[in-house]
């Protein structure tokens, strides 16, 4: 490997980084490691470098990055397809798929044209259409078509997993995603067993799943389980930008039953839902907190709220309603981007409903 | 989960040792934990009908060089015939059994019944001589490799407890050395409340001939220096100079965390020395104590846990979060405590462990409240104590990047400006985090561009003399989304400062991407960089005050100023590590080219023909 890299401050940087445990700290070294190669036209280093890059992005919440510095991979590996590891290729481009679907810019043609470029080469590397299909599904879940979703479903499900497949946790979780988002609570704690027994885990299960939860059992009337699945999924989560979407489940669920330690959280990871990559995610996230502070309207308390620095108003730090207000104003404003792309309108009702504090389905 | 003995399965003993040997236990020594394991807990078991019975193991080394047998003996419950048929003769079962064993907590350690099979990794034969406190008769049980096993009744009658013989198969003669026995017993077994006496020929002695006092009680061993780092040395092979005790409230856990003498990075391995209810259980266990305490090796005792089937690692459950908790508290408290009462020693830790101390700030505001002012940053006045700052800056300004910062510096630098370096890990979190853990100060990120708020304007006269010639090189540079501000600044040796956006940063990459993408790839990189291209400029301030850039901007020089604006642009770029186009790429080749013709017919007219 050390032939790869001509440039010995480019390599250090990329071994330090390498030995960092999984954060924004690694993230930052391996892009001033690419940004070093790219400098001194180092193309191996940079793809070697852009391998690890595009997993520290992906799995710290920066959609952007990963999906940017992804094309530049995929682009240097057609040129040179003999000096290239294209299994890792083929592995990353399931994360760059499901972090596309987080941006409303991009159309429904280029998402398929995406789906099929990644089917092309899945087929020419001898794996089968399975994860072609479970990437329908989840696209199908991501624009509301659950029907569309679930005839996928049944065409994933029967086929063999192979090497390149999901992990079991992974694809557990879609399912339980897929019941929870439709109202099938009992469906989803029946398919989050597996998950909860400690069975099925991986680097992101059972964090996202312990969140796709609460509301589940609060509205089956579950509370002592929810609140067990609140303080122990919490602190997986907590410093971890990617999971931002789950933070909001978390608020959405502490506005039911503890809005004031919904406050707590929404303070916390407040600027993340500025500065966070994926507008799917601070879409969801403002909902969910624009939920809260409706709740939190109703009291007669004095506020005084921490807002972060990118927020346009510093002085409705006072006013909880406004606040309400400005951040599903924000929501929706997303929503509506994502349903016009999508044709549908699927967000807006489901943020509308997030954002008036009102549990959904 | 059953108890019923409805199942059996058929084990090839013989595969099952040597998956014991290779895959389940790291080091074929173990068989010697195994063994003093068994009789550790055959004295609970008898103490626990027995309470006042003292318990006592004893092993002897016997025979030649070439023919070397060792006999662990102990005083504890010892078996009945049922006993053996049930315990020895089935892996799985364990006495420690009962669903418990495998769930719950138990007076045990051994669990998986398949301690005794570890021996044959060093004997073709094991021997057991073994008499129940219950009663009954002295029985003997030879087990073999191929899974059989023999039971007699002996006609003596010996006193409760077991003896285990193993015979030195070819190739362990290393196992049975006695110098490695004596020092293998200490190691697993030096906690032990009772004693261990190892006998070879004449010579007998006890192992574990000191229990320190602290063991019960490790706030006591902060009077006990000396004693304690002559214990570490002992057990952990190594002289530490410091180290910090270590309790949970429930007591139940306790230890001591040396403090390593030497900074390590942050992906050491962390490697403690854990014992399991007395008897070593990891001289590795990782998981045991928070992730930002990689500046300590600790030596951990504790009666709460529950080991893995390696019994090397702790099952990551809710008593292990918590037990890491509450280690985690013991350290940081006592850090803290440093702050108040001996702030030379802190000082000392921070200096040696200072990514340790910062990760840890950056989860913990408590922490970090406390101990801030003696956190060292890199700045444009060198390497500060934050402490140091805050003497005489309220306001501190930091950038995000290692780059951003190298853009700066020099000017930073020459307008006496206080910059920290946040480039490198956890500096930038923690500069704006500052404000949360005192209020009498306030951080600011920096941007390249804001450093310009501190460079002279020209004067009307100069912005008229010059206004042609700025807007010829702002042209220049349209095509780049660049900006020309012309001005003074220092120092005067630095001809230009480039700043950008943070999206014009991102744009950059993202269109450097698009250019050798895919076309699916490049249209998606297109849809999403057309709605930060409003955002995204950058700006080239060219001082005026530096002898080239005056040069450029003086009347005569209009053919040579667009490429000389062209040529510090991107040099700028080359400068900051920024990744540069096409278009860019071009612009460069051209300059050179053009400057080398320039060069050469300038050297040409002056030389004599």
């Amino acid at each position: 490997m050390s032939e790869i890299f001509t440039d010995p401050e480019c390599k250090q940087l990329f071994w330090q980084a390498r030995g960092l445990p999984d954060g924004p700290a690694k993230l930052q070294l391996l892009e001033q490691a690419v940004q070093l190669a790219d400098a001194l036209g180092d193309v191996q280093a940079g793809y070697l470098i852009r391998e690890d890059l595009v997993e520290a992005a992906v799995f710290n919440g920066f959609a952007l990055k990963a999906i940017t510095h992804f094309s530049w991979q995929l682009g240097q590996f057609d040129r040179n397809p003999d000096l290239y590891n294209e299994q890792n290729l083929l592995w990353s481009y399931k994360w760059i798929i499901s972090n596309a679907m987080h941006f409303p810019q991009i159309s429904t043609q280029q998402l398929m044209e995406l789906l099929s470029d990644m089917r092309d080469r899945y087929l020419h590397a001898g794996y089968s259409e399975r994860t072609y299909y479970s990437n329908r599904f989840t696209l199908y879940l991501h624009t509301g078509e659950f029907e569309q979703a679930d005839e996928y479903y049944s065409k994933y499900k029967k086929m063999k997993r192979e090497d390149i497949s999901d992990c079991t946790a992974c694809d557990q979780n879609e399912i339980v995603g897929y019941f929870a988002r439709t109202g099938r609570y009992k469906e989803a704690l029946k398919a989050a067993k597996p998950i909860i027994d400690g069975k099925m885990r991986c680097a992101e299960i059972p964090h996202l799943t312990l969140a796709e939860l609460l509301m589940p059992l609060y509205q089956l009337g579950r509370q002592e389980e929810a609140t067990d699945y609140q303080q122990k999924n919490y602190p997986m989560i907590q410093s971890n930008r990617d999971f931002l979407r789950s933070i909001g489940q978390h608020i959405a669920y502490l506005a039911h039953v503890d809005p004031f330690k919904g406050l707590e959280l929404y303070e916390r990871h407040a600027a993340w839902s500025f500065d966070c990559e994926s507008p799917l995610d601070r879409m969801y996230f403002l909902a969910s907190a624009a939920g809260l502070f409706t709740v939190l309207a109703q009291e007669t308390t004095d506020f005084q709220i921490r807002l972060p620095e990118q927020y346009p108003y510093p002085e409705h730090s006072q006013q909880v309603s406004l606040i309400a207000e400005q951040l599903k104003m924000m929501a929706l404003e997303l929503a509506e981007q994502f349903d016009r792309r999508n044709d549908t309108s699927y967000y807006v009702e489901a943020m509308t409903k997030l954002a008036e504090g009102l549990s959904v389905a | 989960m059953t108890n019923k003995d409805t199942y059996r399965f058929q084990v090839n003993l013989s595969g099952m040792i040597n998956i014991l040997s290779n895959h389940l236990y790291s080091n074929p020594r173990v068989f010697l934990r195994e063994v003093m394991q068994n009789g550790v807990d055959a004295v609970t078991a008898r103490t626990q009908i027995e309470p006042d019975h003292t318990g006592h193991i004893h092993i002897e080394l016997t025979g030649d060089i070439t023919n070397r047998t060792l006999i662990i003996e102990d005083n504890g419950i010892g078996l009945t015939e049922e006993d053996i048929h049930e315990f020895l003769a089935q892996i799985g079962q364990s006495s420690k059994r009962g669903e418990a064993a495998f769930t719950g907590e138990t007076s045990f350690i051994g669990r998986f019944g398949i301690g005794l099979l570890s021996c044959f990794m060093v004997s073709d034969e094991i021997v057991m001589v073994t008499r129940s406190a219950k009663g009954g008769p002295t029985l003997e049980w030879r087990g073999q490799p191929d899974g059989t096993y023999s039971i007699r009744k002996l006609d003596t009658e010996l006193s409760p407890g077991t003896k285990v013989y193993l015979r030195c198969k070819p190739g362990s003669e290393m196992y049975f050395d006695p110098e490695y026995l004596a020092e293998g017993l200490y190691y697993y077994g030096a906690l032990l409340p009772y004693p261990i006496t190892l006998q070879y020929g004449e010579q007998s002695k006890v192992i574990n001939d000191q229990r320190p006092v602290w063991l019960h009680e490790p706030e006591l061993a902060r009077s006990h220096r000396d004693e304690v780092l002559d214990f570490g040395e002992r057990l952990m092979g190594e002289r530490f100079k410091d180290f910090i005790p270590l309790r949970t409230s429930s007591g139940r856990t306790g230890g001591i965390a040396f403090v390593l003498p030497h900074s390590v990075n942050l992906n050491a391995k962390r490697s403690h020395q854990v014992y399991l209810k007395s008897m070593l259980v990891s001289d590795k266990a990782e998981n045991i104590l928070p992730d930002w305490a990689f500046f300590v090796k600790c030596l951990i005792w504790t009666d709460e846990l529950q080991p893995t089937a390696s019994r090397e690692h702790f099952y990551e459950d809710e008593k292990l979060q918590q037990v890491r908790e509450e280690l985690g508290d013991s350290i940081r408290s006592e850090l803290m405590r440093m702050a108040d009462y001996d702030s030379d020693r802190l000082q000392h830790i921070i200096q040696l462990h200072v990514l340790s101390m910062k990760a840890l700030a950056t989860e913990d505001e408590q922490f970090y409240r406390i101990i801030h002012r003696w956190l060292p940053f890199e700045t444009t006045f060198g390497r500060r104590t934050l402490g140091e700052m805050l003497k005489e800056h309220d306001t501190i300004y930091f950038t995000l990047t290692l780059d951003e910062y190298r853009q700066i510096t020099h000017v930073a630098a020459a307008q006496a400006l206080l910059v920290v370096n946040g480039g490198y890990i956890y500096d930038a979190e923690l500069m704006s985090a500052l404000p949360l853990v005192n209020d009498a100060v306030s951080t600011n990120r920096l941007m390249p561009e804001d450093v310009s708020l501190s460079f002279v304007d020209l004067t009307p006269d100069e912005r008229r003399a010059y206004y042609e010639l700025t807007r010829t090189a702002d042209t220049a540079l349209q095509r780049f989304r660049c900006q020309i501000q012309l001005k003074r600044f220092k120092p005067s040796e630095l001809p230009a400062l480039f700043t950008l956006s943070k999206e014009s940063s991102e744009l950059r990459s993202l269109e450097a991407a698009k250019e050798v993408s895919t076309d699916t790839l490049s249209s998606i990189l297109g849809s999403l960089g057309s709605a930060m291209e409003q955002s995204a400029y950058s700006t080239l301030y060219l001082n005026l005050d530096n002898p080239v850039v005056s040069k450029i901007f003086m009347p005569g020089n209009e053919a040579m100023m667009v490429v000389a604006v062209e040529m510090l642009y991107v040099n700028a770029l080359m400068m900051g590590h920024y990744p540069m186009n096409r278009q860019e790429l071009a612009t460069l080749n051209q300059g050179i080219l053009r400057f080398i013709e320039l060069g050469l017919s300038a050297g040409g007219s002056g030389e004599a023909r």
